[in-house]
């Protein structure tokens, strides 16, 4: 009896599947009633249900249920809190600020000049990088050595390297012996 | 037989966690919850742990239910909320079989009270194919096999049981009596009388018909 397939019954007209479907029915209807019919569940059944109720009554196991709770309510509002838009939003500036204030110097160099990263992804040299490139350019012309390294060398130093010392009375360039730059 | 209105009192008084009047519907509905658990997984244990679940599950779903509405198709819900997901947990002994001669003696001690020895031994022959053909079925189709077959609900009430529609439930129960009645085609045809294993050409229906 095999309905619907095509492969026993082709030519099957709806009312003789119906009939086949009934009788079906009748036959699951047998063969479940016949083994109900020996079917003995376990004697002790209600005592093990009464025990599991006492026990999911019981006060410590309330106590249980309420600090599980308590955990997982907690546990739900923080998950909120992180994963909600304006957490994430916030979040994610803070992040932005974060990586702003703490700028990353990168490996290469353009020239002389120091590179530094921004956190908008700009390179741009530091003002102390062109103070450097510009004491060097006057350390060429002096016939000294020019800087090696890319270091933020502090004012005093770059001016020391062009021939202005601090002693040096203002407005009046170091000489030694070679005419002021212009 | 309890009639109706003392039924409603009963659930009632359930409604209010009174544990007498609950252990008077476990004693009242627990047979036929257990027969479904084990119609629906075919597994003695399981319908053991299935069962002590669903009167678990009822007791605190009590506050809920409304004693005024019909109370079968509410409790076959829990049935088959509570076995479909211990077959997901379950998967280990899904399909183990039951011990089958203690089957088939049952299937000799059929409706007919005196059926000859050559007809017990077919109609046995027969439970036990339809037994083990149950068995290939997936649950999804013997929920609604033992809902319809077994508990003689109506297609209404399988549909509140089932959370669908009465159409969906019809449609279900087709696919379920024909994933059956294939599995009746290939069930064997080595260890079944000749009228068994000519089922697959037609002659099942005739051995049917003359049931």
């Amino acid at each position: 009896m095999r309905q619907g397939t095509g492969s026993t019954c082709p030519g099957q007209d709806p009312s003789g599947r119906r009939a086949d479907e009934a009788r079906l029915s009748l036959l699951l209807e047998r063969t479940y009633a016949a083994r109900e019919a020996r079917i003995t569940p376990a004697d002790d059944a209600l005592a093990k249900l009464n025990a599991a109720l006492d026990a999911i009554g019981s006060p410590s196991r309330r106590r249980v249920d309420h600090r599980r709770l308590f955990g997982a309510c907690a546990l739900a509002v923080l998950l909120l809190v992180l994963l909600s838009p304006v957490a994430r939003s916030e979040f994610s500036a803070s992040t932005r600020n974060a990586a702003r204030s703490v700028v990353m110097p990168m490996n290469g160099t353009v020239g002389d000049g120091v590179i530094t990263g921004t956190a908008n992804g700009r390179a741009a040299i530091s003002p102390v990088a062109i103070a450097v490139r510009a004491a060097d350019h006057t350390s060429a012309a002096n016939g000294t050595a020019p800087m090696t390294g890319v270091s933020e060398t502090p004012l005093r130093d770059l001016l020391a390297r062009a021939g202005i010392h601090a002693s040096d009375p203002p407005g009046v360039p170091s000489t030694d012996g070679h005419p002021p730059q212009h | 037989m309890t009639d109706a209105s003392d039924l409603i009192a009963l659930y009632w008084r359930c409604r209010t966690q009174d544990r007498a009047a609950f252990a008077e519907l476990f004693q009242q509905y627990h047979r036929r919850v257990f027969t479904s658990a084990l119609y629906i997984t075919h597994r003695a244990d399981a319908a053991e742990e299935i069962a002590q679940l669903v009167f678990i599950e009822l007791f605190s779903a009590f506050r809920r239910f409304d004693p005024e509405r019909p109370f079968l198709p509410w409790l076959y819900r829990i049935v088959h909320d509570v076995s479909m997901d211990y077959l997901r947990r379950d998967r280990r002994g899904a399909h183990l079989p039951l011990p089958t001669t203690e089957w088939r003696l049952d299937a000799l001690l059929g409706a007919d009270p005196d059926p000859g020895p050559a007809e017990r031994a077919e109609r046995a022959e027969l439970q036990e194919m339809i037994w083990r053909a149950l068995e290939r079925l997936p649950a999804q189709h013997r929920v609604v096999l033992v809902l319809r077959h077994y508990s003689q609900l109506t297609e209404a009430e399988m549909a509140e049981a089932l959370r669908c529609r009465p159409g969906t439930v019809k449609s279900r129960l087709h696919r379920a009596h024909r994933a059956l009645a294939e599995e009746l085609g290939e069930c064997r045809p080595a260890a079944a009388p000749a009228w068994v294993g000519d089922a697959v050409t037609g002659r099942l229906r005739v051995a049917l018909a003359e049931r």
